[in-house]
């Protein structure tokens, strides 16, 4: 794999995480609007100037993830203090579900909609550890997914059949894949520094993720079987959250570069 | 609004001058310090507090535990530091680098795991701090020294610390008077700087003072109302943020635009790091004490709370995602801004919280208060580089060697800062500690 020189999408240089791409190559993220205000923002395809994409929003809204086709979303919602709940929306008719951790200080995050929009994963604390566990798109029948160490930013294939994940089970953030019953779990690739963020090729042949190589950290893209390890960032003070592009041919992320953080995007042949 | 290279920077209501004049020189052999790293203190040292609000989890940060069973160690690999021996987790790669230049505490003990509680404490070195409100060690040095043309204690951040029940006890003066409160200055991740006492005044928002035909009138008006029978109903803040605000030279050194766009993109465009931009011209201006607040929302993630370092929920995702990188950058950066410039030697940086986190990690994978053991960082004023003082257990519950508190880190911090034990003694402050002579 190869890949090209960075294209700068954003300009504001202000912190922000997790970008997501929709089908149709517009992108979401999460941007830290001000002090008191995270803010789910929408930069369509080949424009520069972002939108909320809800505008009315007064909480802290992160972490947004799509069904495939678009129609239902999901996200982190905070609606207290330390206190993060999942909310599900159905686009259609902006009617909401809610997967509520309880009261106090609890919280779900890093959540990810099957792509046909069945159940959404994410990570939640758990008696021993954080486990990966998913619900249905009504927000119940909570299922546990993984047990033990502290797993997270788990992340659907595309065809819904496994999910990718990052567990220190073995000892330190390692990247692994299950399938999305939870079973079969399987190491991708054992390498020395955290790997977090996984996000899979639109072919489901390959994951890219972040890794802290070397006390830095940058996307790299390895195929499942743990063979093909490549590095896609370079020149970046930190590169992280990759999203990858619908048409497989683009990959973005955040990249940090004179202490200013904008989405990048960059070809993948 | 001024544009300097890609950032932003706001003139707002000013601060600084050149009055930095030593109220007295330290006496090195009453300091047992060595004579070498005393010799640059002749005056007494100016002070950045790099205050880490909410209590960082000294596992996940500087003592790190990779021996220790799982639910204690994390999920975090370590790596080596400047200091051959010396491990921080990977998340501090920079400050790692720069082990050398700073001394690292790992036997810090409070005596209070409530944040109000332990964090007035940590600010005053005093227990009694917890329910009487006692001053803070800016508020001591600002007492010793007096006013001189710029205030002698200036706090950066949103707020002073505060969590959902109030605000610490011990940000400022206490029973001394809001004179010795610090002079709160606000910065964003642009640069730009405020001074909240001011906002009351009329006319003097940062959209009336961003050149200089606006500041000039904005003035006008200010003085036409000082000199009216309202400026008597302005509280001590106030009128020191006035005075401020008149003085040029003050105005200047809170606009960062005067920095080259080198400087302000080592920090990183992050409040914190743009803050602690601002202290260093602070103190580089005269203000000998600064204390930066990690807090009042920065980079938080909560609303209606201020979050800081305190990590209940998700401490394994906060800090790799946001905590440990912004700190990691800013720190490295502001060490070598401070060396390049020649002002470490004279400089005191201090960076802690409160107190630590639970060795073991609770039900919510994450970790709770924990003052029985807990980090600081010091550089500068002749602070042995490299240096480890004091150890803890294999699982960071308790320190092996004797327990340095915050008493101890105030008595050392004040005598740097000229504040000596007569003088303490005088002042009332601070009695039975000593100083962390380890350190140098």
């Amino acid at each position: 794999m190869s890949f090209s020189n960075p294209t700068r999408l954003t300009t504001d240089g202000t912190l922000k995480q997790d970008p997501v791409y929709l089908t149709g190559g517009d992108l979401v993220y999460t941007l830290l609007e001000s002090p008191v205000q995270m803010r789910l923002m929408r930069l369509k395809a080949g424009e520069k100037k972002p939108s909320p994409l809800h505008p009315d929003a007064t909480t802290n809204e992160f972490e947004v993830t799509f069904t495939a086709d678009g129609k239902s979303v999901a996200f982190v919602q905070s609606r207290g203090n330390l206190n993060m709940k999942l909310v599900l929306r159905d686009a259609a008719t902006g009617k909401d579900a809610v997967f509520d951790p309880g009261g106090g200080f609890a919280a779900v995050r890093r959540p990810s909609f099957h792509p046909k929009g069945d159940r959404v994963c994410f990570a939640i604390p758990a008696a021993a550890g954080q486990e990966i566990a998913s619900v249905g798109k009504d927000g119940k029948d909570r299922q546990t997914l993984t047990t033990g160490g502290i797993n997270n930013w788990p992340a659907y294939s595309p065809d819904g059949s496994r999910i990718a994940f990052c567990s220190s089970r073995d000892g330190e953030f390692d990247l692994y894949v299950m399938t999305a019953e939870g079973t079969d779990v399987k190491r991708v690739v054992k390498l020395t520094g955290m790997q977090a963020r996984p996000c899979w090729s639109p072919d489901g042949k390959r994951i890219a993720f972040t890794w802290n190589a070397d006390g830095k950290y940058e996307i790299h893209a390895v195929n499942l079987d743990g063979t093909g390890l490549v590095r896609l960032s370079d020149g970046f003070e930190r590169a992280d959250y990759p999203t990858w592009h619908p048409d497989g041919r683009a990959l973005a992320f955040v990249g940090e570069r004179d202490g200013r953080f904008d989405l990048y995007s960059i070809a993948t042949r | 609004m001024l544009e300097v290279g890609s950032f932003r920077a706001a003139l707002h209501g000013g601060v600084s001058r050149r009055a930095f004049l030593a109220a007295g020189a330290l006496a090195p052999a009453a300091l047992g310090l060595r004579a070498a790293a005393a010799e640059p203190s002749a005056k007494p040292a100016s002070v950045i507090l790099l205050w880490l609000w909410g209590a960082p989890s000294h596992l996940d940060t500087f003592d790190p535990k990779p021996k220790a069973a799982a639910e204690i160690r994390g999920p975090f690999g370590t790596i080596p530091t400047k200091t051959p021996g010396v491990r921080f987790t990977e998340l501090f790669p920079k400050t790692a680098a720069r082990q050398d230049q700073f001394a690292l505490i790992r036997s810090m003990v409070n005596a209070d795991g409530d944040h109000l509680k332990a964090g007035s404490i940590g600010l005053t070195g005093m227990l009694e701090g917890k329910t009487a409100e006692v001053p803070n060690f800016g508020s001591i040095i600002a007492r010793h020294r007096g006013e001189k043309e710029l205030p002698s204690f200036m706090a950066i951040g949103r707020g002073n610390p505060r969590d959902v029940v109030g605000p610490v006890r011990g940000f400022g003066g206490g029973t001394w008077g809001r004179n010795y409160d610090p002079l709160l200055v606000g910065c964003s991740e642009f640069g730009e700087t405020d001074i909240p006492a001011l906002k009351l005044l009329d006319g003097l928002s940062p959209a009336a003072l961003d050149d200089r035909r606006k500041l000039l009138g904005g003035l006008d008006r200010l003085n036409r109302a000082a000199d009216q029978p309202a400026f008597d109903r302005w509280d001590a803040t106030q009128k020191r943020a006035y005075s401020l605000l008149t003085t040029p030279e003050a105005r200047a050194t809170l606009d960062l635009s005067r920095e080259k766009p080198a400087a302000r993109e080592a920090y990183g465009q992050t409040s914190f790091g743009q803050s602690c931009l601002l202290a260093r011209r602070l103190v580089q201006a005269g203000v000998p004490y600064v204390q930066v607040n990690w807090s009042q929302y920065v980079e938080a993630m909560t609303p209606n709370c201020d979050f800081g370092w305190d990590t209940h929920v998700f401490n394994f995702d906060l800090l790799p995602d946001r905590h440990g990188p912004i700190f990691d950058r800013v720190y490295a950066a502001l060490l070598d801004d401070l060396k390049q410039r020649g002002m470490l030697d004279r400089t005191l940086v201090v960076a802690m919280g409160e107190f630590g986190r639970t060795p073991k990690i609770n039900g919510q994978a994450s970790r709770d208060h924990w003052p029985q053991c807990y980090f600081s960082l010091w550089a500068g004023c002749g602070v042995r580089g490299g240096a480890v003082i004091g150890d803890s257990d294999a699982t960071g519950s308790a320190p092996l060697t004797e327990a340095i508190t915050p008493g101890m880190v105030g008595a050392t911090i004040l005598q740097l800062a000229g504040v000596d034990s007569q003088a303490r003694a005088e002042l009332r402050v601070l009695p039975g500690t000593r100083v962390i002579h380890e350190l140098f």
